[in-house]
């Protein structure tokens, strides 16, 4: 049996998956927290000012 | 209110000059090399102007000298504007920028003349990588240095993009040059068989995702709403992008690979991570359309946004189609075939050279003390000029690409070939001819835009340019 079809990789493939879900999820959870809002809605205005202090 | 600091926009000055500059004449090697593949009688039995020379020196140009210069250039300018500060070690940035263009002009000499580490995108002989390596930490110190100094609280996002571009470039170049030089000239790789494959192709692969993707996602994630006046459709969105594609790009190199050598085990991962992939690369294509919503009546009059539109479409439609061509009943077909010259150019000329040329025209009359460019009717030219010039060129070589999958495959009930090599050959030439014409369309556009800049440039030629300073930062709330 090779090292890619025995059960100790084929554990680790599916440990993998589940953190990479777990940590895909957990970003979207973490970034749609709404202690951010205020912080995210000024920093998505930043690259304007550039225009605004000009025009 | 403002800070007693200026922004420091020389050294970003000279990164637009060899921006164009290089662009000019990277493209220029693009035409003619891809004029040798309708006439062949252009390389004048000449050694150093065959088809094998230019081509390297071609995608060396295009790729690292035009849109390198470009990004460092681009992310002096966005570092300095996202974090309210000057440039850390300016003397440095300076050395980046002379250091950079030497490595940039070795190269594209000594691989005309035969010197080449025969590995795709990284020909460049051992002395030139050392050099490479050293102008790259240095940018980095540059680069992390000033976002230390920084006044806001927060990293904006395009800055996240940038500083993996600069840790994972700095990496993949390292590793893939690794080697055992026998000469000032010649080195032998370190690697040897499939393993050398696999390093190529996890550097080549990640050169696409972390040069010509992170990078000029960094220069879209500041250039867009910027120039939309819209601020960032989602910002959180684009934090969602950002750690998806860091963390898939790096195991897609494999795909490259397909039908080889390689372990099946490590062509299924790539092609698996491959797909994964159209979520980020089609979540910031989105973001920065739907940034333009409520500013799209500014489109029609803006040259500058019509390049970064066209280029998010472009950025989406490639990443599809680079996806698809992952899957190995897709890749069948494709592989070896001028559809991978198709789907590279819609990625390269389409997506990176557009986003590039919309970021210059936008921060141009800003770094040389002007309102605007000296032609808005060179821009609407330079625009029609590359777009047709990228349609000519993609649809031809995709046309190409299946008419060549379609007839290699193509069999006798007996398993026998229907059609002999040259016929394929004789089939596509007439849409080599369109692909050259394609390419003369891009480098016009690019002269349009060297000249436009030249005149932009006129009065600060002549007198000091006033340095533009930095302002207060903007009260962003600390929490989180």
């Amino acid at each position: 049996m090779s090292a890619t079809t025995s059960a100790w990789w084929g554990n680790m493939v599916g440990v993998f998956i589940v953190l990479m879900l777990v940590s895909f999820i957990g970003i979207w959870v973490w970034v749609w927290n709404s202690r951010h809002k205020a912080k995210y809605d000024a920093l998505a205005r930043l690259p304007m000012e550039d225009e605004e202090k000009h025009a | 209110m403002q800070t007693n600091e200026t922004y420091d926009d020389h050294v970003i000055r000279l990164f637009l000059l060899a921006a164009v500059v290089w662009g000019i004449i990277g493209m220029t090697v693009g035409t003619y090399a891809g004029s040798q593949l309708a006439w062949p009688a252009l390389n004048f039995d000449l050694p150093w102007l065959t088809f094998s020379r230019l081509r390297p020196d071609h995608t060396f140009g295009v790729i690292f000298a035009f849109g390198g210069s470009a990004l460092i250039g681009t992310c002096y300018y966005v570092v300095q504007r996202t974090c309210h500060t000057r440039l850390a070690f300016p003397r440095l940035a300076n050395m980046t920028f002379w250091g950079w263009q030497l490595a940039c002009l070795l190269t594209m000499i000594t691989v005309p003349l035969g010197y080449t580490q025969s590995k795709e995108y990284a020909e460049a002989e051992w002395p030139i990588d050392l050099l490479i390596a050293v102008v790259w930490v240095s940018f980095g110190v540059v680069f992390f240095a000033t976002l230390a100094r920084r006044r806001i609280r927060h990293i904006y996002v395009a800055n996240w993009y940038y500083g993996a571009f600069i840790i994972a470039v700095g990496l993949l170049h390292v590793v893939n040059n690794l080697v055992v030089p026998v000469s000032l000239t010649k080195s032998y790789p370190i690697y040897s068989g499939v393993v050398d494959a696999m390093v190529q192709w996890w550097y080549g692969h990640n050169a696409v995702a972390f040069f010509l993707t992170a990078g000029f996602l960094g220069m879209m994630y500041y250039f867009v709403p910027r120039q939309a006046q819209q601020p960032l459709w989602s910002y959180r969105f684009s934090i969602v992008n950002f750690w998806a594609l860091i963390s898939v790009y790096m195991w897609a190199g494999s795909h490259h690979l397909m039908y080889t050598a390689l372990p099946d085990w490590v062509q299924g991962v790539g092609m698996v991570f491959s797909l994964v992939l159209l979520m980020p690369s089609w979540g910031s294509a989105a973001n920065g359309l739907f940034t333009f919503n409520g500013s799209w009546h500014r489109v029609k009059n803006d040259p500058a946004a019509k390049f970064m539109i066209l280029a998010l479409v472009f950025y989406a439609a490639s990443t599809f189609e680079g996806s698809m061509m992952a899957i190995k009943t897709v890749n069948a077909l494709s592989h070896y075939t001028d559809w991978t010259i198709a789907h590279v150019h819609s990625g390269s000329i389409g997506w990176v050279a557009m986003i590039t040329i919309g970021s210059l025209y936008a921060m141009a009359p800003r770094i040389l003390g002007r309102e605007a460019m000296h032609s808005h009717g060179g821009m609407e030219l330079h625009f029609w000029l590359h777009t047709i010039g990228v349609l000519l060129y993609v649809i031809s070589m995709w046309t190409a690409g299946v008419t060549e999958g379609l007839m290699w495959r193509a069999t006798h009930a007996d398993g026998s070939l229907v059609y002999p090599f040259i016929d394929s050959l004789l089939a596509i030439k007439p849409l080599y001819v369109v692909r050259a014409l394609g390419g003369a369309f891009m480098v016009a556009g690019m002269i349009c835009m060297a000249w436009n800049l030249w005149h932009t440039a006129a009065e600060a030629r002549r007198t000091p340019i006033k340095p533009i300073p930095v302002p207060e930062p903007a009260a962003i709330p600390a929490a989180g």
